[in-house]
C-alpha cells in the first residue's frame, strides 16, 4: 500500500482582531488546525470524527485547497499542493472531490440536473453534447437515479436524490480522493443507509481513497477502517475500529463513544 | 400536579389551491403521567405538526379538521380541548434550533423571568428568584451571574438549557420537545437527555419527544409511536418496539442502523422515498416500498391503528406473520 | 369557515399574479403605443398652427393644444418614445457596470473589495441630483450626455445589491463544488453567483426605470435633458407651467402619462418582488 495523501504539521490559524482589540494591541488567534500530520494510505477509507468546531471540516477545506494553511504541508502524490499552479492545479482538482452535508445547498438552484453534470463534463474537455448526454446518463445509473431527473431543478428533487445528484458530480471527474463531509447526516434515516450503501459500493467498485468527516460514530464504524479523533484543532487519537471503540484509553474518545446513542437492545 | 394527556384521532388539514393536504391523519397518543413519548418518523412524516396542533401553534393555513385534545386537570377530570387556555398554559414546547428562539437583545434571565411575571404577576424581585431557580434546575452552573448574560455567549447546549427553563417557567403538566438535541453535540446531547430524565423523576412532568433518531428514543423513552406518511403505522413500549417491530417500516427503520449493522454487509435499506403528501398512495401508505407486501395491501384505505395487546397498536395486515420471523431475517 | 380560508388562499395568489399581468399589460402598451407613435398620432407633434392655439379638449383634439397650436395628444404619444428610450437606456450602462463590480468585490473580496468599495463610497457622498448636472452640464445637455451620466453615478446601487448577494452565495456549497471541480472564477461568478443574485436586482430595475424616467422629465424641465421642440413629457409639463391657471391640459396630460408609465413597472417590481417571496 502506498500513500496517497500526507499531511505534515499543518496549522491554520484565523486572526480575530476587531477595532477594539486593535486598541489594546492584542491579536486573537484562533488555532482551527493546531500542528497536525496523517497520512492516508490509497484505497482505504478514514473516518475523521470530533465535534462542531473540532477543525475537521478546516481541515477538508485546506486538503481542497479552498483555504491557505498558515503553516506546514500537504502531499498528495508526493507533490506539495501549495505549490500547484496553473494545469498541474486543474489536474488535482480532478482528482481530490469532495460530498457535502446539505444536499441540496450543494447544487445551483437555478440549473437542472442535467446541466449541473454536463457543465463538469463541458469544463474537463468533452465539448461535444451528444457525447456529455452519454456520459450524464452512465452517470446517473452509476448513483442509481433514473434518467428521468435529468431535466428537474434540485427544488424539485428529494433530499436523497439531490445528495446522488452531489456525489454523481464528485464521480464525474474520476477523482482518486474523496472527501465526505457529513455526507448522510441530513438525510433522512431510511435515505441514509441508501446512500451509504452507496458511498460503500461506490469505494470498492471504483477503488477509490475516502475520508469520511462525520461526528456520527455509528456511521464511521459502518464504514471506515481507520478512525482520526480531533479536538479542538489536534488529533487526539489514530486507530482502527477495535482501538477506538473497545481499547481506547484517551479521555476525549472514551467521552465520545459512551456518548453515542446506540441502541440498547440487548436489556430486553 | 400530574396529568394524563390524551389525543384522539387528531386530523390536520392544510388548505391549498390545489386542493386540500392532511400532514396529520387519525393520530392517536396517550401520555400516562411521568412517561417519556418518543415520536419517531422521517421529516414530513406529521410529527412536528401533531405536536403543533396539540400546542396550537399551526401555521396560518393550516387547522385542526377533526379529534379531540384532552388533558386532566388536578381533579383527574379531563378538560375538553375546545379550551384552549387549560392546554396553553399546561404543555410547553422546546424546539431545534434554540439560537431562533431566544432574543439576542435580551438577557437569558430576563427571558426566563419575564413569562412568570406576565403569567404568574410575580413582581420583577420574586420573578428574578424564581428564573434563577429554574436555571439551577436545568444545570446552568453560577446561575446568579448568568442571568445577566446575553444569548451570544452561551453555545448551543446552555441556549437549549434556558429553552427548557423558559418552558419549565408555568410549571407545565406536559413538556413537548422537538428533536431538542438533533443540532447539538453527541456529548452535549447526552447532558441534555440526561437532564430531561431528571427533571422527569423529578417533578413527574410527562414528555414527549419528538426525533428521527432511534439510538435516542432508546436511551430515553419509556413508550415510542412511529409515524410514516401522517399516520401512526405503529405504537409499543421502546423495549419492544426496537426488539420485536411488527410493522415492516419501524423494522426497515431499526434494520438499517448503522449502529448496528455488520461491516461487511450493505445496510438492509428501505427501497425507494416516502411519498409526497399531495401524492399519497392508495392503501398502506408504506405499500409501494414494502418487502412484505400483498393484493390485500392494496385496499383503498389505509389500514387502521389496531390494538395487538393491550399496549401495543399497528397498523400492518401481516403482523402476525412478522411477530414470527424476528430482526436478524434474510 | 373553510370556504373562507379557501376563497383567501385562492384570492391571495391570484392577487400577486393581478399585480405582476397588470403591470406588463401597461408596459407593453406603452411600447406598442412608443413604436407605432407615427401611426397612432393623429398630427404631426411639432408642427405648428397659430390658428389654433391653447385650444381646450375637443374631438379634434382630445387633449387640447398647447401655446405653440401643437396637438397635445400627438405630443404625448411621441414623448412615449423618448422617455421610454430614457428609462430603459438609463438602467442599461448602470444594470453592466454596477453588477460586475459588485460581483468582483462580493467574489474576491479582500484588498479588490475595499478599493471597489471605498470607490463608491466616494460616488455616493457627492449629492446625485448635483452630481448629474455637474457631469451633464460639462458634457452639454442632450440623451447622450445623460445615458454618459448615469453610467458614471447610476451604478452604486447595482453594485451594492449585487456585492450583497454574492458575499453570502461565495460561501454556498455549489460555489465551493465548483471550486473544487476546477471551475474559473468567471464561470462560477456568471453562470453560478449571478443568476442566483439575478432577482432582487431585476425587481430594482423596475423602480429604477421609473426612477430614470422621471429624473430624465425632471433634467429636460431644467433645460437639461432633452432640447426642444422635441416632444418629452418634463419638457412639456415645464413648457405648460405658465399657463397652468389658463391651459391646465398642457401639463396635466403628460404628467398622467409619466404617472401612468411609472406605474406599470412599479406594479412589475411589485409583482416580482411577490414571486420571488414565493419561490423563496
Amino acid at each position: 500500500m502506498t500513500e496517497i495523501l500526507k499531511v505534515e504539521n499543518l496549522n491554520v490559524h484565523f486572526k480575530r482582531s476587531s477595532l477594539l482589540d486593535l486598541m489594546r494591541r492584542k491579536k486573537l488567534v484562533t488555532k482551527a488546525i493546531d500542528a497536525v500530520s496523517f497520512e492516508v494510505e490509497r484505497g482505504s477509507c478514514i473516518g475523521l470524527v470530533g465535534e462542531s468546531g473540532c477543525g475537521k471540516s478546516t481541515l477538508s477545506k485546506a486538503i481542497l485547497r479552498l483555504i491557505k494553511p498558515t503553516s506546514g504541508s500537504i502531499f498528495f502524490e508526493n507533490g506539495n499542493i501549495q505549490e500547484l499552479k496553473g494545469t498541474s492545479l486543474f489536474d488535482y482538482r480532478r482528482r481530490v472531490q469532495m460530498i457535502f452535508q446539505d444536499p441540496l445547498g450543494s447544487l445551483n438552484p437555478r440549473l437542472t440536473a442535467g446541466e449541473v453534470l454536463e457543465e463538469v463534463f463541458y469544463v474537463h474537455g468533452v465539448r461535444k453534447s451528444a457525447n456529455r448526454k452519454i456520459l450524464v446518463h452512465s452517470l446517473l445509473d452509476k448513483v442509481g437515479l433514473s434518467r428521468d431527473v435529468v431535466d428537474r431543478r434540485p427544488g424539485a428533487l428529494s433530499g436523497g436524490q439531490c445528495q446522488r445528484i452531489g456525489i454523481a458530480r464528485a464521480l464525474a471527474v474520476d477523482p482518486d480522493l474523496i472527501i465526505a463531509d457529513e455526507a448522510a447526516s441530513a438525510l433522512d434515516v431510511s435515505i441514509q443507509a441508501q446512500i451509504l450503501n452507496l458511498l460503500r459500493d461506490l469505494r470498492h467498485d471504483m477503488g477509490l481513497t475516502m475520508i469520511f468527516v462525520s461526528h456520527d460514530l455509528g456511521v464511521v464504524r459502518y464504514l471506515c477502517d481507520d478512525i482520526i479523533v480531533m479536538n479542538r484543532g489536534q488529533i487526539v487519537e489514530r486507530g482502527g475500529i477495535d482501538q477506538i471503540f473497545d481499547k481506547s484509553t484517551n479521555i476525549y474518545t472514551r467521552s465520545l463513544v459512551e456518548s453515542m446513542p446506540g441502541l440498547h437492545r440487548q436489556d430486553y | 400536579m400530574m396529568s394524563k394527556l390524551i389525543i384522539r384521532d387528531l386530523t390536520v388539514e392544510i388548505v391549498t389551491p390545489f386542493g386540500p393536504i392532511f400532514p396529520v391523519e387519525q393520530f392517536s397518543l396517550s401520555v400516562e403521567p411521568g412517561e417519556i413519548v418518543g415520536l419517531v418518523g422521517e421529516s414530513g412524516s406529521g410529527k412536528t405538526m401533531a405536536m403543533r396542533a396539540v400546542v396550537g401553534i399551526l401555521p396560518r393555513n393550516a387547522h385542526i379538521a377533526s379529534g379531540e385534545i384532552l388533558l386532566s386537570d388536578a381533579d383527574n377530570a379531563f378538560v375538553p380541548s375546545s379550551q384552549q387556555s387549560h392546554l396553553r398554559h399546561n404543555i410547553a414546547m422546546i424546539f431545534q434550533n434554540p439560537t431562533s428562539y431566544l432574543d439576542p437583545l435580551m438577557s437569558v434571565g430576563k427571558q426566563v423571568a419575564e413569562p412568570l411575571r406576565f403569567h404568574q404577576g410575580l413582581t420583577r424581585k420574586e420573578a428574578r428568584t424564581e428564573a434563577i431557580e429554574l436555571f439551577r434546575k436545568v444545570g446552568i452552573h453560577d446561575a446568579e451571574r448568568q442571568f445577566d448574560v446575553y444569548p451570544h455567549h452561551f453555545s448551543g447546549g446552555m441556549k437549549q438549557r434556558v429553552l427548557i427553563a423558559a418552558a419549565l417557567a408555568c410549571n407545565p403538566k406536559v413538556l413537548i420537545a422537538d428533536e431538542p438535541t438533533t443540532a447539538l453535540d453527541v456529548t452535549i446531547q447526552k447532558q441534555i437527555l440526561e437532564l430531561l430524565c431528571r427533571l422527569r423523576d423529578e417533578t413527574g412532568i410527562s414528555i414527549i419527544f419528538i426525533t428521527h433518531d432511534l439510538g435516542v428514543v432508546s436511551q430515553l423513552c419509556d413508550t415510542v409511536s412511529v409515524l410514516y406518511a401522517a399516520r401512526i403505522v405503529e405504537s409499543a413500549s421502546t423495549i419492544e418496539l426496537l426488539n420485536a417491530p411488527l410493522h415492516p417500516y419501524s423494522l426497515g427503520l431499526i434494520r438499517s442502523q448503522p449502529e448496528s449493522a455488520q461491516r461487511d454487509r450493505p445496510l438492509p435499506s428501505i427501497p425507494g422515498q416516502p411519498p409526497a403528501l399531495n401524492a399519497m398512495p392508495s392503501g398502506c401508505r408504506f405499500l409501494p416500498r414494502c418487502e412484505f407486501a400483498i393484493q390485500a395491501c392494496k385496499q383503498p384505505s389505509p389500514p387502521p391503528l389496531v390494538q395487538t395487546s393491550t399496549v401495543r397498536s399497528n397498523a400492518c395486515l401481516r403482523w402476525r406473520e412478522l411477530q414470527t420471523l424476528g430482526l436478524n431475517y434474510d | 369557515m373553510r370556504a373562507a380560508r379557501l376563497l383567501l388562499s385562492v384570492g391571495f395568489l391570484k392577487n400577486n399574479n393581478l399585480t405582476l399581468v397588470l403591470g406588463i399589460f401597461l408596459s407593453v402598451c406603452w411600447v406598442v403605443i412608443a413604436i407605432f407613435a407615427p401611426w397612432i398620432a393623429p398630427y404631426d407633434p411639432i408642427a405648428q398652427d397659430v390658428a389654433r392655439t391653447l385650444q381646450p379638449p375637443s374631438f379634434a383634439h382630445p387633449f387640447g393644444t398647447d401655446n405653440f397650436g401643437r396637438d397635445v395628444l400627438s405630443r404625448v404619444i411621441w414623448g412615449s418614445r423618448v422617455d421610454l428610450a430614457m428609462g430603459l437606456g438609463g438602467v442599461f450602462a448602470p444594470i453592466i457596470i454596477g453588477c460586475t463590480i459588485g460581483l468582483l468585490a462580493g467574489y474576491f473580496g479582500g484588498i479588490i473589495d475595499t478599493l471597489l468599495m471605498r470607490f463608491l463610497d466616494i460616488t455616493i457622498s457627492f449629492p446625485f441630483f448635483i452630481l448629474m448636472i455637474a457631469i451633464i452640464s460639462i458634457l452639454g445637455p442632450g440623451l447622450m450626455s445623460f445615458f454618459i451620466a448615469l453610467a458614471l453615478v447610476g451604478w452604486v446601487s447595482y453594485a451594492r445589491l449585487v456585492r450583497s448577494r454574492t458575499l453570502v452565495l461565495r460561501h454556498s456549497d455549489f460555489v465551493a463544488a465548483g471550486q473544487i471541480l476546477g471551475f474559473s472564477s468567471i464561470r462560477i461568478m456568471f453562470r453560478h453567483v449571478l443568476p442566483n443574485a439575478a432577482l432582487p436586482v431585476l425587481v430594482f430595475i423596475m423602480s429604477d426605470v421609473v426612477l430614470t424616467i422621471l429624473l430624465g422629465s425632471s433634467l429636460s424641465y431644467l433645460g437639461l435633458g432633452v432640447q426642444p421642440p422635441l416632444a418629452e413629457w418634463g419638457i412639456m409639463i415645464a413648457e405648460g407651467q405658465n399657463f397652468i391657471s389658463t391651459a391646465w391640459w398642457i401639463t396635466l396630460f403628460p404628467g398622467l402619462a409619466i404617472v401612468i408609465l411609472a406605474l406599470s413597472f412599479s406594479l412589475i417590481a411589485d409583482g416580482l418582488a411577490a414571486q420571488y417571496k414565493v419561490s423563496e
